[in-house]
């Protein structure tokens, strides 16, 4: 451990009349500790992040203010070295808020110099502190998602094949045996959201949201799932050493581990390109040596196992050159099929049809492929879904005892062809209506017909341009577009419009989401911080009034800790009288539809504490047992969990540990000035889709954005700092939607839905 | 501050009231009041008066004060509640409108650590308050830099 004395030299990039300036604090310090960033003569309103010695990694994120001015901790690298090191400022964008000026420049605004000394044999005065949570997050999505699988980048031979046959299998290897029921899988998300300029690049809902492939949760979740339908083996989507999907197989290697479930990969570069004997080598050893050996991996006979996407122009030369390359290499390889596939001289392993615009195709002694429907996100429908057809298709497959059995697809979203939960086919498992015909081969009950999908896509301001396009399979348009109609709320449901973090005489944002409420019906509810600065009386009828206020009759209102910077939130009280409950308590509850909703009171000091056994929580649980219900939500100001600037907040578990035991589903809170959405979680933060609660920060009401801490808190599956917006919820019998509403002008969204517990 | 003060508030299951002057020992606050007061405009020139003195116990605040351009000093305190092994304290010293956020204190706290400072330089004018997001049992006060 480094003892660091920190000499801070402002430098100034800025020709601003007030030069931009950083200045650390405290001077001295320990390496792994933090230090405080404060920056003053900045561009307004705008975002940046800081980097050490040019590194990025680590480092927080900034977004200044109105002023200028912005305050971060930064956690000195531990392995900085004695020296001299560098504090820099970056922005990256200018924030669209009121007060903005000019354009924010871009690239370095300012830095300090940092003196990083030797260690001293002295005690530091203060304990060391613990390092932030090091907790991997869920990966940020890109800035400028790649739309789908990118050029395949310049591969590096780093692998010489050798005269080694296949991989090497564990000891044990457990694999499935012929036949064996296959699906295909992409890994893309989230950059394949957002394509050819639409986000989300998809006509339907998934159950899951609008989700990051690499995360551990939507993984395990999909093998789940898989395994649900009778589903063997994955085939990964894969387009070539180093790309995105690359480097997500080791993720969906090590998630899958202590299943039976097995992976493969799909070559795409094959689709668009004649790859080189040499580069099919390359690619082959590459796999060999990276993933083959994984206990997950697929394996035949002791060879691991690639599939080969092809391009209509594809012929027997394509079978020669994998048979060259795979000469040295003995994998388990099984080519798309093209016509005349059987009269080539070289002949792989196995054949396969990949073509989901055709409900089944039997490759003969070789596999089965069928589709549920192809519905492409900016086409007109190929073939359109029918749960019927795909009972008898399923049972066909099963009937023809074909080696590969598979399904086109899990999740190729943009093509309109999974088979993984959607809002459109979901069910009681869970897992929707076409595993649920997978799980019974085909012979259970067909549901209801599919209704039509909804295209909600949201084109964005500037298109994408598509670098290379979605492997499109067996082109056969069909001329009639498929007709567009909005959800229709079932009898009962009901609308719940949600927000913190809101009025402000100097703001403007109250009055963009404002507008949102005034175009969707149903019950409003404030997170808390209704009206700032101090939640005074004036302030409500001023700031809050003339925004929010016009919709005063619809909403239930919960305080925050604005509101009480006003004693006893008086302002608060008397502006919402009655539905605010009681002055000296401020929780309360109340039903909607079929739901309980609790509207409780994060203040604690205010109302005598939080924790297990204060009146609150006891109110609370004795609530929830005289009224139980199939689902409950509760919303208050401060999170339990965020990665925003104030954090997590530990104190509030006891009412989690209350609402968790309950088997409630949701919970609603302010307090940072961003939008978050947590996967479902027990009160300690572990993930629980049996029985956790979602959560959501919904601080966008329109004060003010700032930035995201840096690092995100785990479970963290969607988020955005630069958006005003509402949380709306459609509240069903057993479930519940969810969708975030951008303000005009803007395209950050969050949708999804989940079952009740 | 002392160490032992803080000890003494960890064991006190509520929060209590400080306005330059200590509260007893296991004092109940008063229903409905206020974490903290402050004692009016800071001025950092010629100040001998603490600005802010505030403590509590778990999440809260202080109530706003007012800072005049000039160079402060935050000093806090924080202890594990009793009967807790450790806490987590995190607080950020923001102006009313938020526009503001500056972080001051962000740690695990696995024994009782008293008056550590936090140098607050060239802070501009404005209404401010302290955002306490802990389990601990803490202190915060603001002074005028000497």
């Amino acid at each position: 451990m480094l003892a660091l004395v920190l000499l801070v030299t402002p430098l100034t990039v800025s020709a601003a009349a007030t030069p931009a300036s950083l200045a650390v604090s405290p001077s001295a310090a320990r390496s792994g500790t933090q230090v405080r960033i404060n920056a003053a003569g900045f561009p307004p309103n705008a975002s940046g992040q800081l980097t050490f010695d040019g590194s990025a990694s680590g480092m927080p994120k900034y977004r200044t203010s109105k002023s200028g001015t912005f305050s971060v901790m930064l956690t000195i690298p531990a392995a900085a070295t004695a020296g001299t090191h560098t504090v820099a400022a970056q922005n990256t964008q200018k924030n669209g808020g009121k007060g903005g000026g000019a354009a924010a420049a871009t690239g370095i605004v300012a830095s300090a110099a940092v003196e990083v000394l030797a260690p001293t044999p002295t005690p530091a005065p203060t304990p060391t502190p613990t390092a932030p949570p090091t907790a991997t997050p869920t990966a940020p999505p890109a800035a400028t998602p790649t739309p789908t699988p990118a050029a395949t980048p310049t591969p590096t031979p780093t692998a010489t094949p050798t005269a080694t046959p296949g991989s090497t299998p564990p000891a044990g290897d457990l694999q499935p045996s012929f036949p064996m029921r296959g699906a295909f899988y992409y890994p893309w998300f989230p950059e394949a959201w957002n394509q050819q300029g639409m986000n989300p690049f998809t006509k339907y809902h998934p159950t899951m949201g609008y989700y990051d492939s690499g995360s551990a949760y939507v993984i395990k979740q999909h093998v789940a799932a898989m395994q649900y339908g009778g589903i063997d083996m994955g085939i990964a989507s894969w387009w070539g050493q180093g790309s995105r999907t690359d480097g997500r197989i080791p993720a969906i290697l090590a998630n899958t581990a202590g299943t039976s479930f097995r992976w493969t990969l799909y070559y795409e570069p094959e689709g668009s390109s004649d790859p080189s004997v040499a580069q099919l080598t390359s690619d082959l050893a590459y796999i060999r040596d990276r993933y083959a050996s994984d206990p997950a991996f697929l394996r035949i006979n002791g060879k691991f196992v690639v599939f080969v996407y092809a391009d209509p122009a594809d012929a027997c030369g394509m079978a020669d050159r994998w048979a060259q390359a795979n000469a040295g290499i003995d994998a388990y390889v099984v080519l798309k099929v093209f016509t005349g596939f059987r009269n080539c001289a070289s002949q792989p392993a196995g054949w396969h049809q990949y073509g989901p615009a055709v409900a089944a195709s039997n490759q003969s002694g070789y596999s089965y492929t069928i589709s549920p429907g192809f519905d492409k996100a900016n086409e007109a429908t190929r073939l359109g879904r029918d749960l019927t057809r795909w009972n008898q298709n399923i049972r066909d497959m099963v009937a023809s005892n074909a080696p590969f059995q598979l399904v086109t697809t899990i999740n190729e979203w943009g093509e309109g062809t999974s088979i993984e939960s959607a809002t459109e086919w979901n069910s009681d498992s869970g897992y929707g209506a076409y595993l649920d015909a997978l799980h019974a081969n085909g012979t259970g009950p067909v549901p209801a017909p599919t209704p039509t999908p909804t295209p909600t896509p949201t084109p964005t301001a500037k298109p994408t341009p598509t670098a290379t396009p979605t492997p499109t399979p067996t082109p056969t348009p069909t001329p009639t577009a498929t007709a567009s109609t909005p959800p229709t709320p079932a009898p009962g449901d009901q609308v719940l419009l949600a927000a913190g973090d809101i009025a402000g005489c100097s703001s403007s944002g109250d009055e963009a989401t404002a507008k949102l409420l005034a175009a969707n019906s149903g019950t409003i509810i404030t997170a808390g911080d209704n009206a700032y600065d101090s939640g005074t009386a004036t302030e409500f009828a001023n700031c809050f009034g003339p925004s929010w206020g016009a919709h005063k009759s619809r909403i239930k209102p919960a305080p925050g800790n604005h509101e009480y910077l006003t004693t006893g939130a008086s302002g608060y009280y008397g502006y919402y009288g009655s539905a605010a409950g009681d002055p000296s308590k401020g929780w309360y509850a109340f039903d909607l539809g079929a739901w309980r909703i609790y509207a409780l009171n994060s203040n604690c000091s205010q109302v005598g504490g939080c924790g297990a056994g204060s009146p609150q929580e006891t109110w609370l649980r004795a609530d929830l047992a005289a009224n139980p219900r199939a689902c409950v939500a509760a919303y208050w100001h401060h999170p339990r969990f965020s990665s925003g600037q104030h954090g997590s907040y530990v104190a509030y578990k006891p009412l989690w540990e209350a609402l968790y035991a309950a088997g409630a589903d949701v919970v609603i809170n302010g307090h940072d000035h961003d939008y978050e959405r947590f996967l479902p979680q027990d009160p300690s933060g572990q993930l629980d889709d049996a029985h956790g609660l979602t959560e959501f920060v919904v601080g966008t009401g329109g004060k003010n954005h700032y930035a995201f801490s840096g690092t995100f808190a785990p479970n963290s599956a969607a988020h955005d700092d630069a958006t005003f917006g509402i949380l709306k919820m459609t509240l069903h019998a057993n479930s519940f939607d969810w969708q975030f509403l951008p303000e005009a002008g803007k395209t950050f969204t969050d949708s999804g839905s989940r079952a009740c517990h | 501050m002392s160490l032992s003060h803080v000890a003494r508030r960890a064991a006190s299951a509520a929060a209590c009231l400080v306005l330059l002057a200590a509260c007893g020992s296991g004092a109940a606050p008063p229903a409905g009041s206020p974490d903290a007061a402050a004692s009016g405009a800071g001025s950092p020139a010629g100040a001998s008066t603490a600005i802010l003195q505030t403590s509590g116990e778990g999440p809260g605040g202080s109530e706003a004060f007012d800072l005049q351009p000039g160079d402060y000093v935050l000093t806090w305190s924080a202890a594990p509640a009793a009967g807790a092994d450790m806490c987590h304290h995190r607080a950020a010293l923001e102006t009313t409108d938020e526009e503001i956020v500056q972080p001051v204190v962000d740690q695990d706290v696995t024994a009782a650590i008293a008056d550590q400072q936090v140098p607050l330089d060239g802070q501009v004018a404005g209404t401010y308050y302290i955002d306490v997001n802990s389990d601990c049992a803490w202190t915060f006060r603001v002074d005028p830099r000497p």
